[in-house]
């Protein structure tokens, strides 16, 4: 099986493969080199891959609590962990109702489901943004969630269905026979076999709602509840200063929370996805 | 001793006490806007002196992004969940007049702080017969200079004329620095659609263009405008404007480390020269200041351009923010801290005649612009700006960029500006 | 596979089925009903309605907000453009995904690793990517104009945003980029769900590489085209990157329908006109998914 053919071609395709992640890596190198450099060097030429004097400064200024760097990175880790708590719970539960029982209409909310993953959020953003004034929750945790858990739901719900429909029926059966009710055959015999497709799930809303720009700038006008992505905006895009490195160290930080998440699930993430995405 | 009346008098001095407890109390006064974002030091002495004269007020900053903030005012003209104080500009300020928002600040403000503003803030504030807004800072745009490129293409002291202009951007073509970069002569900033025809405007004056002729028809089209459009592609073709189009930050970067020989700016960006420059008043060396150029050499014309301040019809405390603007706009200590921190023209006529301000030669310039004249981009509906600025910047664009016939594009575009004044 | 109900079960027993159905799903609903449906309805209302921002007065105007937008040549070049970078960009993820799925389904120590490294640019925010490109491709100072020049590629430093052509190609490089690794994983997962046997066989008979690869992908079909739907349909949702890099210019070369519609409603206020364009490409879609799907499902038999 194994000629010198193969062995060549084996080689090759490693060669290519790494030669491939370094080119898709520049960017990344380019990023972190940048949150390195101090600001001269930002602009020298010819511009350099790695900094010649390399300083920590531009991530000390995010600590600066004037800058407010770490007050934005909290509130977005509140809004997007409680977010996808609460869509992760409420797509759970409509996915397993979905997924089990067929009722009229049922092929019905799916497809709605799926229309209004099509629409253009930004237009849903002023209709928002007057609701919300009248129910006093604009500048809020509560207003913020509910508007990101809105527009995660619909993809959310896809994926667990899907995910549910691979889970062979025959188990709950097998409690209704012995006797368990229906949420009691929910809570003990179905939740803890929807690892892989929750976590696969709890990521694509967690990076969601790390990553809206638009909702968050609007619906939480006030810096005490203001997220990464807006504030970034403001403190290193203000009006009348531009500092690549710190934007570039701003940015590299904001990165963490997702690549960590992904760098430890990204196993059951893969196994999710496989089952639920690729099989339904 | 009569008890009743000692009761009496007991009674109203409690009385008393608690109404001036209650009159101490301090009440927060929130100013909307995006001062804190380019000038917080301005921000906290402002603040200082306000609560130093009125102990009972609070004042409170609510910081807003640039970009966003006229759309976060329609918003909040709309939700009626309003700032006290409104930090606008003046386009702002007359989109919010229009729909009814703003308070008259005539009623609010003494008649002696109204005498004393300059006539031309005056007027420009009027909105349909009531003062909706004030100036508190004058914002003309003039023209700096590299000084060393100057120098080096025979030039002693900026062009005043169009003649001398175009043969210092000649003289800039081709030029690298030491390093191989490219040298560029000018630009408009014009990533953004809106900075297209607002950093345009004084170049536009100064060639004899208007956007709207006295009847209110777009006028955009005239053989001024086109000679001055012929003459941009001319220097972009030879390479000597641009690059188009760019950000304004990459277009300040590029002056700031001598890639280009000019660009248009504001009072405000002194500080900001000497504060991202490192080297602080040295690098005032680095560059010079004038009005753009004219065709005789006299100042040139900039566009009205400037920092307001208004109530709106829903704030809550509606009285102290009157006397914070006032503070703002004629208090001495105020208007000349913020000249120093900041730059900035005074817009009341007893603080523009102090010598402080008479003998500073930056200053003088960018009065000199506002003597010179000029008008709001798009005046009189200069409130549609950011619909003209679509079309215009497309066309702009078009002409450098894609060859496209400049009559015919300006012809189009003047029929798209009046059809949208009709539309409204 | 799923199965029914059982059809022997009561009609209490069955009716109690859908009672708890309707229970497990209710917290879903009330939440996107307040949060996307009513909004979503309410701008399916604005229209047909001129409205006056900054006021809560409006006018019905009937099919006007429709024929303004199909007026003028903007919304043809923007449509036109969202089309075209729909299919690119769904074609190049394609490619790309497929390219380093591939590489990585060999046998080979580090998998793991790399599979994880490659997961970074869909990791970084949105706006993140958006100014990384952005200052990458920075006409005077940007990292890849160096490398191209310095590497003779280039004669002389390129413009990147200040072009019609360039333009449109950096922004759908900087969202290739950012986008690819979903494809990658979703068909790296698929591959695991194919069964060796198949490839023993296809070995047997005597099929080279090539062959085995388009033997693949018949046998992945399914999935490859859904997803190919999904990256369809986020190239029409794509705004921030396209916004930062070049608002949608120059000369309007990158708007699609979605820059279209901020602009038209939160920089013109025109708010009528920005929910009939949202309208009609909602339609757009929902047409073409119709037809899509039917013709997936036609080819299968």
């Amino acid at each position: 099986m194994r000629s010198r053919g193969d062995r060549i071609k084996y080689y090759l395709g490693n060669l290519l493969l790494i030669a491939s992640v370094a080119v898709v890596y520049i960017p990344i190198f380019w990023m972190i080199s940048t949150s390195l450099k101090t600001a001269p060097e930002v602009f020298k030429w010819p511009p350099s891959l790695i900094p010649l004097r390399p300083v920590l400064e531009s991530y000390r200024e995010l600590f600066v609590p004037e800058n407010r760097y770490f007050q934005f990175f909290r509130n977005s880790l509140i809004v997007a962990g409680a977010t996808t708590a609460i869509a992760l719970a409420a797509a759970v539960l409509s996915g397993y109702g979905l997924s089990r029982f067929k009722f009229k209409g049922r092929s019905a909310i799916l497809v709605f489901f799926l229309i209004t993953q099509m629409f253009p959020f930004s237009l849903v953003l002023l209709t928002l943004f007057l609701f919300f004034s009248k129910l006093h929750i604009l500048n809020s945790y509560f207003g913020l969630i509910l508007a990101f858990v809105g527009i995660s739901l619909a993809f959310s719900i896809w994926m667990l269905k899907s995910y549910f429909d691979t889970i062979p029926y025959e188990l709950e059966e097998a409690a209704t026979i012995d006797g368990s009710g229906r949420f009691g055959t929910l809570f003990r015999i179905i939740l803890p076999l929807i690892g892989p497709g929750a976590i696969a799930t709890a990521i694509f809303i967690f990076i969601t709602s790390w990553n809206e720009y638009l909702l968050a700038a609007t619906l939480a006008m006030s810096e005490k509840v203001r997220t990464l992505p807006p504030g970034l905006s403001m403190s290193y895009m203000s009006f009348l200063k531009i500092s690549w490195n710190g934007l570039m160290a701003a940015s590299v930080v904001a990165s963490l929370p997702s690549v960590i998440l992904f760098a430890f699930l990204q196993r059951w993430f893969i196994q999710g996805l496989a089952a639920g995405a690729v099989k339904g | 001793m009569n008890w009743k009346k000692v009761t009496l008098f007991a009674v109203l001095f409690i009385f008393a006490l608690t109404l001036t407890a209650f009159a101490q109390k301090k009440t927060d006064v929130s100013v909307f806007g995006w001062l804190t974002t380019y000038a917080k030091p301005f921000s906290e002495a402002f603040k200082a002196e306000v609560e130093k004269k009125y102990p009972n007020i609070n004042l409170v900053f609510r910081e807003s992004i640039y970009e966003e903030t006229s759309t976060q005012y329609l918003l909040m003209a709309q939700s009626g969940d309003a700032p006290d104080v409104s930090y606008t500009e003046l386009i702002m300020s007359n989109e919010l007049a229009n729909i009814g928002a703003l308070e008259d600040l005539s009623k609010w403000l003494p008649k002696k702080v109204i005498d004393d503003m300059a006539p031309a803030a005056y007027e420009a504030c009027m909105f349909k017969g009531e003062l909706t807004s004030v100036i508190w800072d004058i914002s003309p745009y003039c023209l700096f200079y590299n000084a060393k490129l100057l120098k080096d293409t025979g030039f002693s002291k900026p062009p005043r004329t169009f003649k001398d202009f175009e043969k210092f951007m000649y003289g800039l073509k081709g030029k690298k620095d030491s390093a191989g970069n490219k040298i560029w002569g000018t630009n408009i900033a014009g990533l953004d659609d809106l900075h297209v025809p607002f950093l345009g405007s004084p170049w536009l004056y100064n060639f004899g263009g208007e956007w709207f002729d006295k009847n209110g028809v777009a006028a955009i089209n005239s053989p001024q405008s086109v000679e001055m459009l012929t003459w941009f592609k001319k220097l972009y073709d030879d390479t000597i404007f641009g690059p188009v189009p760019i950000d304004r930050e990459t277009d300040r970067t590029l002056f700031m480390e001598g890639h280009a020989g000019v660009i248009g700016e504001g009072p405000w960006q002194r500080g900001i020269w000497r504060d991202r420059s490192g080297q602080g008043e040295k690098f005032d060396a680095f560059w010079m200041l004038d009005t753009y150029p004219t065709r005789d050499g006299k100042p040139g014309k900039s566009l009205m351009w400037s920092s307001n301040a208004a109530i709106m019809k829903a704030a809550k405390h509606k009285k102290e923010a009157a006397q914070v603007i006032e503070m703002w706009l004629s208090d001495p200590k105020v208007v000349l801290a913020y000249g120093r921190l900041n730059g900035g023209i005074p817009a009341v006529k007893s603080i523009q005649n102090l010598a402080e301000v008479q003998n500073d030669p930056y200053r003088k310039v960018f009065v000199s612009a506002i003597q010179a004249g000029g008008k709001l981009p798009f005046s009189p509906y200069a409130t549609l700006i950011n619909e003209f600025s679509t079309v215009y910047a497309r066309a702009f664009h078009d002409i450098l960029l894609n060859n496209a016939p400049i009559k015919k594009t300006l012809d189009s575009v003047a029929e798209e500006m009046d059809r949208i004044v009709k539309s409204k | 596979m799923k199965r029914l109900l059982v059809p022997h079960q009561t009609y209490s027993l069955r009716s109690q089925n859908i009672r708890f159905a309707l229970l497990v799903i209710s917290p879903a609903f009330v939440i996107a009903g307040v949060a996307l449906y009513y909004p979503i309805f309410n701008s399916a209302l604005m229209s047909l309605q001129k409205v006056y921002f900054g006021s809560s007065r409006f006018d019905w105007v009937g099919l006007a907000n429709f024929r303004a937008v199909l007026r003028g040549s903007v919304f043809l070049k923007s449509f036109t453009w969202t089309l075209l970078y729909g299919v690119l960009s769904t074609v190049l993820l394609f490619v790309v995904g497929m390219y380093f799925a591939l590489l990585l389904n060999r046998k080979m120590p580090g998998t793991n690793l790399i599979r994880g490294l490659l997961l970074m640019p869909w990791s970084i925010p949105v706006f993140v990517n958006a100014f990384l490109w952005l200052w990458l491709l920075n006409v005077q100072y940007g990292f890849v104009n160096y490398i191209l020049v310095t590497l003779r590629i280039l004669p002389q430093p390129v413009h990147w945003t200040g072009g019609s052509l360039v333009a449109k190609a950096s922004v759908l490089l900087a969202y290739i980029w950012r986008v690819f690794p979903f494809n990658m994983i979703v068909y790296l997962a698929a591959f695991q769900t194919v069964d060796p046997m198949y490839y023993e066989v296809a070995d047997i008979e005597g099929a080279n590489k090539v062959q085995q690869f388009f033997l693949t992908i018949v046998m992945l079909r399914n999935i490859i085209t859904f997803t190919a739907l999904l990256n369809f349909i986020w190239a029409f949702q794509e705004f921030t990157t396209i916004w930062i890099m070049t608002r949608g210019g120059p000369a309007g070369a990158t708007n699609t329908l979605m820059t279209q519609v901020y602009t038209r409603s939160f920089m013109e206020r025109n708010f009528g006109e920005a929910a009939a364009m949202g309208a009609m490409w909602v339609l757009f879609l929902m047409v073409f998914s119709v037809f899509y799907i039917r013709f997936l499902l036609a080819r299968e038999d």
